[in-house]
């Protein structure tokens, strides 16, 4: 593998493409995830890669129990990422996430002045914190789909040979691909074995790159030697979510 | 926080004031049920982690559990990273010698609380915890039983330490035992996760962990990037206790127990430990020096078995790397030869009453020599459940 992929650089360049949303103007209800907004902040704050997938999927789960339409997205999206941090041992300052949540609803505005609005948004983030604590039983740890995925990467290295695997940014773009199949609540419906590999899959078909050995043997699929359980029209299921995830990012 | 309000209910804008707090005090979790579900009954310990306490469930009398309230003493910093920490470690670890985590509680938010919950950990509940059976010289252990306390204890570590847990505080009052003989690694709320050095660099711990008569060498000398072995060090000091009745080294400072620990392992110095002179504290600490090993012979008036002593003199070894492990430890002749493990249910039913650490603070005082203190005399609270709790 190329040294390590710097999922930090990632981000940093993604967020230089991405469009600016007004968050204030977005339907939650009509299908916008605010995870997007976990995400730009998280990025805004510095947050290691797992830990904004953690608040990702905090967040999520949190409106898979509750009904979406009682609770602020922003404030539930904020919470998540400070709740992340401190369960990735990654800690966000409260108030860091304060400015740059307000910052990023109210884009180009000052920082918020320490008075009235600041502490009520101080105090709904930690009594919110405190709420989706409970509303999940106090169980915020997740099993990430990226621990696998840097596995299978080492198995692969060898099996496309360094010339193909150091040419071709497989990694890098299923990287992407993995964090953008956070922004969707789908993310909590399948194992973290089966987001890998087909996170991996997408990407292999981006670059039209086959692994050796595998041309004929049609009723295998190539990701058999990592997982045992993943079915063919499931599989397919997961990319196509993912592919669902980047038409609806971009707009298109 | 969209349209400046951040109230987390709905329609917080068409809510009165009073209506809100109905909804507060209302509001259902369906996983995180109300403590009141339980009962208390005694406060069976106090320390820095907070308050302790005995309680009943009222759904089922029979069934007793422990409820240690989290502290939230910063309150605008949220939920504390440590009683989250402490949660995650419990949430991960199950076995037969570690504490079980039931559930978290909360208490009802109401004016009282200022619509503020309190949430309280909810443990199995165990009779007794080491220290508390010790220090009653009424309670006699026989060497078959001492080598299950200890197996159950080195199984409890090797546990944990194959889960990359840290225990960080082992003493004599964080082992509980049940009225049944089964013992339970306790209090994880100085646990935290560990890893092997990731690449290549070095952990950066803090190193003010550990009670300090259970804190290991290395600790006391700075080291930052440590492992299981300060487990294993406390089980050496925990294993000796088992004789000698009382704490094997109370200090009074790190200096102090650095000295204690000299005399008793003998001298600390690149000899006898190489690479020690690299730790932060190694030139700060005053090292006697001319110290002869002494665990065998110090302990041997206590300790008859000679297995139990080798293997103590493999516990208490200053270097970490060379300290025995738990699986090590457990595969030695100590458990493997007449007379076996065995149970202690037998023994403990003779006691019908809790001990607890707690509950006999007339303990720390003794010294190694004055074993033959006698119990607090004590009042019953509870008689029903077949044991009593001694409170004062």
């Amino acid at each position: 593998m190329k040294e390590v992929i710097d999922v930090m650089e990632l981000q940093r360049e993604k967020a230089r493409r991405a469009a600016i949303i007004d968050y204030r103007k977005m339907d939650f209800m009509g299908g916008f995830s605010p995870a997007l907004f976990v995400f730009e902040c998280g990025k805004k704050l510095n947050g290691q890669p797992l830990t904004l997938a953690t608040a990702a999927v905090i967040l999520h789960r949190f409106f898979k129990e509750m009904d979406h339409s009682n609770y602020d997205p922003y404030l539930i999206a904020s919470s998540a990422l400070y709740l992340a941090g401190k369960v990735k041992d990654d800690p966000l300052k409260i108030r860091d996430i304060i400015n740059v949540a307000h910052n990023t609803l109210h884009r180009g505005s000052t920082p918020l002045e320490i008075g009235e609005e600041y502490w009520n948004m101080r105090d709904g983030i930690v009594q919110a914190e405190l709420l989706i604590m409970r509303a999940l039983k106090f169980e915020v740890g997740t099993i990430h789909p990226h621990k696998y995925m840097l596995h299978y990467f080492k198995s692969m290295e060898g099996w496309l040979g360094k010339d193909v695997w150091d040419n071709i940014p497989i990694a890098k773009l299923a990287t992407c691909f993995l964090q953008d199949l956070h922004l969707d609540p789908a993310v909590l419906d399948y194992s973290p074995q089966h987001i890998a590999v087909a996170s991996i899959s997408l990407a292999l078909q981006c670059y039209g790159v086959q692994l050796p050995l595998m041309e004929d043997l049609d009723d295998e699929a190539w990701y058999s030697v990592f997982v045992k359980d993943l079915q063919k029209d499931k599989h397919w299921e997961i990319m196509e979510k993912i592919m669902e995830v980047f038409s609806k990012e971009t707009g298109h | 926080m969209q349209n400046n309000h951040h109230s987390g209910h709905p329609n917080s804008t068409a809510m009165n004031m009073r209506e809100k707090e109905k909804y507060i005090e209302n509001f259902n979790f369906p996983f995180c049920e109300e403590a009141s579900k339980y009962q208390k009954v005694a406060k069976i310990g106090q320390g820095t982690f907070g308050e302790v306490f005995k309680a009943r469930d009222i759904n089922n009398p029979k069934k007793y559990v422990a409820m240690k309230k989290v502290l939230m003493d910063n309150e605008k910093e949220g939920f504390p990273i440590t009683a989250l920490r402490e949660i995650r470690i419990l949430q991960l670890l199950k076995h037969d010698n570690v504490v079980n985590l039931i559930e978290i509680c909360r208490t009802k938010a109401s004016a009282a609380n200022r619509y503020r919950s309190t949430f309280y950990l909810v443990f199995d509940f165990c009779e007794h915890d080491l220290a508390g059976l010790l220090s009653n010289v009424n309670v006699k252990f026989s060497l078959g039983e001492i080598k299950k306390v200890l197996q159950q204890l080195l199984n409890g570590l090797f546990y944990i330490h194959y889960n990359k847990i840290l225990h960080r505080d082992m003493k004599a009052a964080n082992v509980l035992i049940t009225k049944l003989g089964v013992l339970k690694l306790a209090d994880f709320g100085l646990a935290r996760a560990f890893s092997t050095n990731k690449n290549g660099m070095p952990n950066r711990f803090t190193n003010r962990v550990v009670t300090l008569w259970y804190r290991p060498p290395e600790l006391l000398l700075g080291e930052r990037n440590y492992g299981p072995p300060v487990d294993l060090w406390g089980a050496g000091c925990i294993m000796a206790e088992m004789w000698t009745r009382s704490p094997i080294m109370q200090g009074n400072s790190e200096q102090q127990q650095l000295t204690l620990i000299s005399q008793l392992c003998g001298s600390i110095n690149p000899q006898s430990w190489p690479g020690v002179e690299h730790l932060e504290l190694y030139k700060k600490m005053e090292l006697p020096q001319e110290q002869k090993r002494k665990v065998k012979e110090r302990l041997k008036p206590y300790m008859k078995d000679p297995y139990a002593i080798d293997l103590l003199d493999k516990l208490l070894v200053l270097d970490p790397s060379k300290r025995a492990d738990a699986d090590t430890a457990l595969n030695h002749d100590f458990f493997w030869t007449d007379p076996m493990p065995c149970e202690l249910g037998k023994m403990l039913a003779n006691h019908s009453q809790s001990m607890f650490e707690f509950l006999a603070p007339a303990r720390r005082a003794t010294q190694i020599n004055r074993h033959h203190a006698i119990p607090r005399p004590t009042t019953s609270a509870v008689q029903d459940s077949g044991y009593q709790d001694r409170v004062f």
